[in-house]
């Protein structure tokens, strides 16, 4: 939006004021008698999202009722990873949520890149690798030992094969 | 139209350490193959920040040990467990910053 605060209703009263520097009681500028609780604006320095597909200047397709577009409009810069990188993405693109190369610094081809998560309509959640997680995580020494098996020192390529993906074609990066 | 197109390495070097970084995900195009990149390099002291809410997306750099502050609503693993495992045990260790914008 590039606002630098906005009010909001409804912390007025709870204890969360005190904790925050982000939020405070302020005057409405336009009646001196209402006072409401203003919070800063977050300016993020990077948003992260994952699209359905992307053309390779950025121009992005996302699911509809996500926050994608707020997100990256709000963020200095903008990491698209894409199921897919067709030729062309337009506004008209009857598929979700467009957001243009305008907002985009960098798209990346991550076919299943979701993984273990899910993209709806194109691959479920895989429910038992995120049990498998849900376990490692319970411990410092589980979760590194998962670090150690699927991430460090390893390539998403390597990742895809170690879960049971079907190697595939990655764009060329012209 | 300028060629933004580059492989995850290349991508994942915007996020450095004390990088804000943002996510609007959960169970759902969870951008993990970039997670998994940015544990690779290792970029320290994030500040996480989750529109709206999150599970595995905002969870899982917590559990590499790369996030200082989370900031987010709504946060959990359902339909598996209430709560975030490696959040829930960061939080309960006192190693990370929690703030709450629900």
């Amino acid at each position: 939006m590039g606002v630098p605060y906005v009010p909001v209703r409804g912390l007025a009263g709870t204890d969360i004021l005190a904790r925050r520097t982000d939020m405070l009681i302020a005057h409405n500028p336009f009646n001196a008698d209402e006072k409401d609780v203003v919070a800063r604006a977050i300016n993020p320095d990077v948003a992260i999202c994952h699209a359905i597909k992307a053309d390779k200047s950025g121009n992005s397709i996302f699911r509809r009722g996500g926050d994608e577009l707020l997100v990256s409009q709000a963020s200095d810069k903008v990491i698209v990873t894409a199921e897919e990188i067709v030729g062309e993405v337009t506004a008209a693109d009857p598929d979700g949520q467009f957001i243009s190369s305008l907002n985009v610094t960098a798209v990346v081809h991550a076919p299943h890149g979701a993984h273990p998560a899910g993209v709806p309509g194109k691959y479920e959640m895989d429910r038992g690798h995120i049990n498998e997680y849900i376990e490692a995580a319970r411990s410092a020494e589980g979760f590194r030992a998962y670090l150690e098996k699927y991430v460090y020192d390893k390539t998403e390529a390597d990742y895809q094969s170690l879960v049971g993906i079907p190697a595939q074609e990655v764009a060329v990066v012209a | 139209m300028r060629n933004k197109l580059v492989p995850l390495e290349i991508a994942a070097k915007l996020v450095r350490d004390d990088s804000k970084v943002i996510m609007s995900a959960g169970f759902a195009f969870a951008p993990m193959a970039m997670l998994r990149e940015i544990a690779r390099r290792g970029p320290k002291n994030l500040h996480q920040i989750g529109v709206v809410g999150g599970s595995i997306n905002l969870d899982f750099l917590i559990g590499a040990g790369q996030v200082s502050v989370l900031e987010t609503c709504g946060f959990g693993f359902e339909p598996f467990e209430n709560e975030a495992p490696n959040f829930d045990r960061f939080l309960k260790a006192g190693r990370i910053y929690s703030m709450d914008n629900t």
